[in-house]
């Protein structure tokens, strides 16, 4: 039995431990090996036995899932607010910018002009 | 299942009840991985809530190609194993045995209300392995995992799994015989 029929002939009985293959350490296969394949399987049997699985605490699991389920949701809020539709699209900001600007531009250079005609010849000299 | 399993992911991705309920299939599992990774009821409750965090913040990088989403999870939970180690070693300077019997193990030792010497021998033995050694006894025994689903986990093929698990029994035997306790 080549190191290969070995490991896979242990990973067998690893299934037949976890319940998924009907193989235990009695019908490991024979030849040469058979003391060191018995030797392991039995080593496995004890692994097995000393990492026997444990449950969360009931308090702990909904505790958790209170608190993911509250961050989800602020999540998706937050998602959601990130992912509503600018108001208006970027062009029609950056027009309204520049008509804002030209008006002003309008309006001061009118009440500039307004302001020279008023001024009395001495003043506009000054 | 599988399909099941992605039309549940694909909900959570906006429903908080859907990711509700990909957590509670798996809560368990995860808790119990990351508890027989570090031998603490406290460190395991912290390991799988940050598990689940992160799962939930990264869900929407998840995508079904090939892998489960069981060992997406699995892979978080080793990530996040690996890094309180490295806390672990940057924060206490105690010798590793040390640390093995007085802290890590307290709890199970606790759970085991008749512990017998070599239930301890075994799991000193087991807690010398490497990491990488450690998490496959875990998952196949501990987690019931099958040796594809294994492989799915660590990034192996089928073939390497069963390879390293011939390996690990080795060495575990090894140093079982090393502490004279075989």
């Amino acid at each position: 039995m080549g190191q290969q029929d070995v490991a896979g002939a242990l990973a067998t009985h690893a299934d037949g431990l976890n319940g998924t293959a009907m193989v235990t350490a009695a019908n490991l296969p024979g030849g040469e090996s058979r003391p060191e394949l018995a030797e392991l399987s039995s080593l496995a049997e004890r692994v097995k036995l000393v990492l026997a699985p444990v449950r969360a605490p009931a308090a702990y699991r909904l505790k958790l899932e209170r608190d993911l389920r509250e961050v989800a949701r602020q999540r998706m809020q937050g998602e959601m607010q990130i992912a509503e539709p600018a108001p208006r699209p970027e062009w029609l900001i950056g027009a309204a910018v520049a008509l804002v600007g030209g008006i002003a531009y309008l309006l001061r250079s009118r009440s500039r002009s307004e302001h020279d005609l008023s001024a009395t010849p001495q003043q506009r000299s000054a | 299942m599988e399909e099941q399993e992605r039309l549940l992911v694909e909900r959570a991705r906006t429903d908080p009840a859907a990711f509700s309920t990909l957590y509670r299939m798996y809560v368990d599992r995860i808790y119990n991985y990351t508890y027989q990774r570090t031998g603490s009821h406290a460190d395991a409750e912290d390991l799988t809530a940050r598990t689940f965090l992160k799962a939930l913040v990264h869900l929407k990088t998840f995508v079904f190609r090939g892998v489960p989403f069981s060992a997406w999870l699995y892979r978080i939970a080793h990530n996040a194993v690996v890094n309180w180690y490295r806390d672990q070693h940057r924060h206490r300077v105690v010798s590793l045995d040390a640390l093995i019997v007085s802290t890590r193990e307290s709890d199970r030792l606790e759970d085991w209300t008749a512990a017998r010497q070599d239930q301890r021998a075994l799991l000193g033995a087991l807690r010398k392995l490497p990491q990488e050694r450690q998490e496959l006894l875990i998952l196949k025994f501990s987690e019931g995992l099958t040796n594809a689903e294994i492989g799915q986990v660590m990034g192996r093929t089928e073939g390497a799994i069963k390879s390293l698990y011939h390996r690990t029994l080795l060495e575990l035997r090894e140093q079982l015989r090393e502490s004279g306790t075989e």
